[in-house]
């Protein structure tokens, strides 16, 4: 039985494998250190960052759900400056490709981070968050507008020749068209879904659940959205895409891949599971040889329909 | 190294009033467990619930396989509620130990007060046996709403004094332990006062409570604080606790705490909503 190729190719980046930890699961990458082993993962998506360091929402700011959480966090993260002299230069000993997610409330914002970012050395690409649904400004302003998302990519698209990523925000009614929007504007890669905004009702006290009253849920409650959101982009546009959404194994991973992703990330699975992400890598190949699969991007896009 | 993995639950004991005793099979979460350090506990098959429950081991004891670690717990909501539903051979997902534990104090012939509020009795069985141990003479003051809460006092090793209170007045004190903590300090001189070293556990109203009898007296103490976590090591950034002296962020209970010295919580930041 030869060895299952798992290597992708999404436009510009080269990824030793399909699974890449998503970003505000996965901290700053060293956090899971004492779990796995970073160089098994395909990627790491860090914690998004802003120009400034941000302190976050007023706690509480999580609550389960049945199969899912809601999270309104607030982007709480130490700032692009304090990423590039401190946690960067951490990750640089692991064999895996690291990912800078990027937040801003403003256009020049978002651009001011990604040229500090570009040329980093051991950075492999960023990725936009333009779907962030707790924060009073920016984000998923950016994300559900067509105009100002293409305007926005366009503009980021000017100051780095890194691979560039648009995390989409699944709060649209038509998730084709800030696709569309996106790929105007330059971007390489597509990854989806963020959270779906939602809220949660304490009765008793009649009070939102969370301070920021409301939140984005994740987990595997929003998985069949997200399942149908990756097959609906992956017919409206030709760039490849990073699909997510409650994947919890391997048999997740292959569901989207299926759909027309090419690669997966993995979230609210390394709260509950730190070593899963790891594992799933392993478990994809065992499914891929079990299957008779040479090269898993051969199940891209590989629905029968 | 921190375990990640499924141990097996050996005895699920029934305390009363709706308090249990957990006895797990994990050696190598337990070898290197310190005092108020805690677990992050799945109980139950599939993603409802989803997410792991944070348990403050009370003990640690001999297994099988090596050590067990033993947590006493309170239901009090679904995650609770499925383990206290579940029987010896159970299979658990666990990952641990987290978080900082409780220092010891340097000089173990100063005073020692562990204060204690319902299940917050938890991390001081296993908290008593290092302070013995280490030479320390340390007081129990255990405060819950009637005498059926007091639960756990079993659990604890023998030569520990304890007092306890009772908010009916159904056993020791009538009143909150906090006044226990406080009669006892006053009687202490100035300068044996100051050097008294106070670990306090319990809900947030009598933490911030303990934590001003602290103040007051210049006594000190650290405190072990609880909150719903995400992850339990400190990715999530859902516990967060807001620090005197640092009004632009906040601590995480699980990893910068729980436990905390008195003094340094934002009690009036911290409110809840």
């Amino acid at each position: 039985m030869s060895a299952v190729d798992l290597t992708v190719k999404l436009g510009p980046l080269t990824l030793k494998n399909p699974v890449v930890t998503a970003s505000g699961t996965f901290g700053y990458g060293t956090e899971f250190s004492p779990f796995l082993d970073l160089s098994t993962l395909g990627g790491i998506v860090v914690k998004g960052l802003s120009l400034r360091p941000r302190r976050g929402n007023e706690p509480p700011r999580i609550w389960e759900t049945p199969s899912g959480m809601l999270n309104a966090i607030g982007l709480q993260n130490v700032g692009v400056d304090a990423f590039l002299q401190e946690k960067l230069p951490a990750l640089l000993p692991f064999d895996t490709a690291v990912l800078a997610n990027v937040y801003g409330e403003r256009e020049e914002e978002y651009v001011q981070v990604c040229e500090r970012l570009d040329g980093a050395r051991g950075l492999a690409g960023i990725e936009l968050n333009v779907s962030c649904p707790n924060t009073a400004k920016g984000g998923m302003e950016f994300g559900v507008d067509p105009m100002m998302l293409e305007r926005l990519v366009a503009a980021v698209r000017r100051v780095t020749s890194l691979p560039l990523i648009v995390k989409l925000s699944p709060n649209v009614t038509d998730i084709g068209e800030p696709a569309r929007a996106a790929v105007a504007g330059g971007a390489d890669i597509l990854s989806l879904v963020n959270t779906f905004t939602g809220m949660g009702i304490d009765a008793e006290g009649r009070r939102p659940v969370l301070k920021n009253v409301v939140g984005g849920l994740s987990g595997p409650a929003i998985k069949p959205l997200a399942l149908y959101m990756v097959h609906r982009v992956a017919a409206a546009v030709d760039v490849p895409i990073m699909g997510m959404g409650g994947i919890m194994n391997a048999v997740d991973a292959v569901e989207f891949l299926l759909a027309g992703a090419n690669a997966v990330q993995i979230g609210t699975s390394n709260f509950l599971n730190p070593g899963g992400a790891a594992t799933m890598v392993g478990d994809l190949a065992e499914w891929c040889s079990r299957h008779r699969i040479g090269e898993v991007r051969e199940l891209t896009g590989g629905l029968r329909t | 190294m921190i375990f990640s993995g499924t141990v097996a639950l050996l005895e699920n004991r029934d305390l009363g009033h709706d308090n249990f005793l957990a006895v797990l099979d994990a050696p190598e979460v337990g070898q290197s467990m310190e005092p108020a350090q805690f677990v992050m506990v799945r109980a139950g098959e599939g993603t409802d619930p989803l997410l792991g429950r944070p348990y403050s081991v009370a003990r640690i004891g001999e297994g099988p396989n090596g050590v067990t670690i033993q947590l006493i717990y309170k239901v009090v909501g679904r995650g609770t509620g499925i383990m206290a539903g579940l029987r010896a051979g159970a299979e658990l997902s666990v990952v641990g130990p987290l978080g900082q534990p409780f220092p010891l104090p340097e000089d173990p012939q100063v005073p020692v007060f562990l204060v204690a509020g319902g299940i917050g009795i938890a991390p001081f069985p296993f908290l008593s046996a290092r302070l013995l141990a280490a030479g320390c003479h340390p007081r129990l003051l255990y405060g819950a709403r009637s005498s059926g809460d007091l639960v756990g006092r079993d659990l604890f090793p023998p030569g520990i004094e304890m007092e306890v209170a009772t908010d009916d007045g159904s056993g020791g004190h009538a009143g909150f332990v906090t006044e226990l903590l406080d009669r006892h300090l006053a009687a202490l001189d100035t300068r044996t006062r100051q050097r008294a070293m106070a670990y306090v556990c319990g809900p947030t109203p009598m933490m911030a409570a303990a934590d001003a009898v602290l103040a007051r007296h210049e006594s000190r103490g650290h405190l072990s604080l609880e909150a719903f976590m995400g992850c339990g090591f400190g990715v999530c950034l859902s516990c967060v606790v807001p620090l005197v002296g640092q009004e632009t962020g906040y601590a995480r209970i699980c990893v910068d705490g729980p436990t905390f010295p008195a003094g340094s919580i934002d009690w009036h930041r911290s409110q809840s909503p």
